[in-house]
């Protein structure tokens, strides 16, 4: 299967986003404390393409990720959390498992 | 056989006891919200589940008919256990997430058998055709 582009979202729909990959590249779950109580399945990708950026970027404005950033914040990994490129990471790490 | 674990969400905001019975099932099901948080519950009455932490921290999301309360920490967001009511399983009831037990053996959970509910399908009570995602 080639790269596609998936949208993505909480179940209440307040997060949304858009990420291309290719699903047969290969997916990976973790035994980590926090990917266990989350049941994590993630899929990462570069934070290349600008497309992916502008869309999670437009979502930053949304309230939801007020929360996410909050959730950075009270998580205990300050500051380097809060750049786009950084909090794109916790998006792959917490919301595209979610697909 | 039934023990009491100990349960907390991530960052330890939220802590419970549970008196479960792993060998008796677990749940996974294929609805909108156990599909998207992959949740994997194990049902016990309401005398078996003793919240140890203050509610103030703890978020409470439902949804359409609003018969379950999903709860998750509003600082890790891990939805650690829901409580709610519902006549076909006997009534009032919580669920905890099993994921969320803590000092619990890799292998005891994953010997714990599973039953799959088709929620999406709103087929509770019967196995969907695909559950190898859930």
């Amino acid at each position: 299967m080639a790269k596609r582009t998936y949208k993505g979202s909480c179940h209440c729909g307040k997060v949304r986003y858009e990420a291309t990959f290719d699903l047969d590249a290969g997916t990976t779950k973790c035994n980590c404390a926090f990917c266990i109580n989350v049941a994590a399945w993630m899929m990462s990708i570069r934070p290349s393409s600008p497309r992916c950026r502008w869309n999670i970027w437009m979502a930053a404005t949304t309230d939801g990720m007020k929360d996410l950033s909050r959730f950075a914040i009270s998580d205990g990994r300050t500051e380097q959390l809060l750049s786009v490129d950084n909090i794109l990471s916790m998006w792959q790490m917490h919301c595209i498992s979610f697909i | 056989m039934k023990l009491t674990y100990k349960g907390s969400c991530h960052c330890g905001n939220i802590r419970y006891e549970a008196d479960v019975d792993l060998d008796a099932g677990t749940g996974k099901c294929n609805c909108s919200i156990c599909w998207k948080r992959r949740y994997w519950g194990a049902i016990v009455k309401p005398d078996g589940f003793r919240l140890q932490c203050d509610e103030a921290n703890i978020a409470d999301y439902q949804f359409s008919s609003n018969s379950v309360h999903h709860r998750f920490c509003k600082i890790c967001g891990v939805a650690a256990f829901g409580h709610g009511y519902i006549e076909e399983i006997g009534g009032a009831y919580y669920s905890v997430n099993v994921a969320c037990l803590d000092d619990l053996d890799p292998a005891v959970l994953a010997d714990a058998p599973v039953q799959y509910m088709d929620g999406r399908n709103n087929n509770w009570f019967h196995a969907p055709a695909e559950t190898r995602h859930l």
